[in-house]
């Protein structure tokens, strides 16, 4: 038997991921691929958000989507049927992507010659906001039935995100959902977090949504 | 449940730690878990025991250590000991806090054979 010895790690459980995930992101670098992390709970609307901006972009901008759920490819087939190259990735159980689930999923897709890659993760506010996923911007979608105190409960993924989108707003009259509450209390946990209210089913706000999107296409495809 | 997913990534770290210092096996492994960190150690432990089923870590101690938090207050400047059940500013009472430390999962040492 090898005698004991002693390794001090002193090193986050996550250190691995996140350095796969640095990985990841120096490769779209190169290959001048955009990919979003779209991250929300079940039955936001990331999906309905998705084929939204896809309208809106697929003229201008090529793009891509692969979907992460734990079963079923019911999203992928919505998106294919928008026009969009589609892949389903299986997490096999799992609550949320990591950095090696999604290199092999850009891989298997072949995202050469794609502008943007929107990477629908599974629908959860706890466990995505931990791993890195290696996309270049986190993204994350809260509708107006979920309620305004989510960034107190679930700072993590406030704090990890880059923006926010405010989802069915057109619902605002039914519901005690303060806007301007939920942004104080999101920029609270992120003070540089962009925030855009809309509404997938109308199509109001996509506007600023969009234009954030195809400046940051660009700034990256550059 | 986040518990599962960053147990899995601790196991695969520990498996390439072992493998880098020329180790076969570990006879005890120390995780320290962060007071801000939302990780509750009984699910760590029953995660853990899952991830390691069939594995050569079955037989492998596992010491869960707590890790002191702190946070900064945004409002007055003050860096005070946190936790979860305690976000608030002890002097000014804002709530407008950032965390500093204790956020993490980390793995603070093996025991390696």
């Amino acid at each position: 038997m090898n005698p004991v010895k002693i390794i001090e790690v002193k090193e986050s459980v996550l250190a691995g991921n996140d350095r796969e995930a640095d990985q990841v992101r120096a490769q779209l670098k190169k290959d001048r691929t955009f990919l979003v992390n779209l991250m929300s709970s079940p039955g936001s609307g990331k999906t309905t958000t998705l084929l939204k901006t896809i309208e809106l972009l697929k003229n201008d901008v090529k793009l891509g989507v692969m979907e992460a759920d734990i079963d079923s490819d019911v999203d992928a087939q919505k998106i294919a049927a928008a026009g969009v190259p589609s892949i389903q990735l299986h997490t096999g159980g799992m609550c949320h992507l990591d950095a090696e689930m999604t290199r092999q999923g850009l891989a298997e897709f072949g995202t050469k010659g794609l502008d943007l890659v929107v990477l629908e993760n599974v629908g959860n506010l706890v466990c995505p906001a931990e791993f890195d996923t290696g996309a270049c911007k986190n993204v994350m979608i809260l509708s107006v039935p979920e309620g305004h105190d989510k960034p107190l409960k679930y700072p993590l993924i406030f704090t990890v995100c880059d923006v926010l989108l405010i989802n069915k707003i057109d619902v605002l009259p039914y519901f005690d959902f303060d806007l301007k509450l939920v942004e104080q209390y999101a920029h609270m946990r992120n003070p540089k977090l962009k925030i855009f209210p809309l509404s997938a089913r109308t199509g109001e706000g996509f506007g600023p949504w969009i234009d954030w999107l195809r400046e940051n296409v660009e700034a990256w495809n550059k | 449940m986040h518990e599962m997913g960053l147990t899995d990534a601790a196991l695969k770290m520990v498996d390439g730690i072992l493998e880098k210092n020329g180790c076969r096996g570990a006879s005890r492994i120390v995780f320290e878990i962060g007071d801000l960190s939302g990780v509750v150690p009984r699910f760590v432990r029953d995660c853990w025991e899952a991830v390691c089923d069939g594995t050569k870590y079955e037989k492998t101690e596992l010491v869960l250590e707590s890790a002191p938090a702190t946070a900064e207050c945004l409002d007055c400047g003050k860096i005070f000991p946190a936790d979860l059940d305690h976000l608030v500013c002890p002097d000014c009472l804002s709530r407008k806090l950032k965390p500093l430390t204790g956020m993490d999962m980390t793995i603070k040492e093996i025991e390696a054979y």
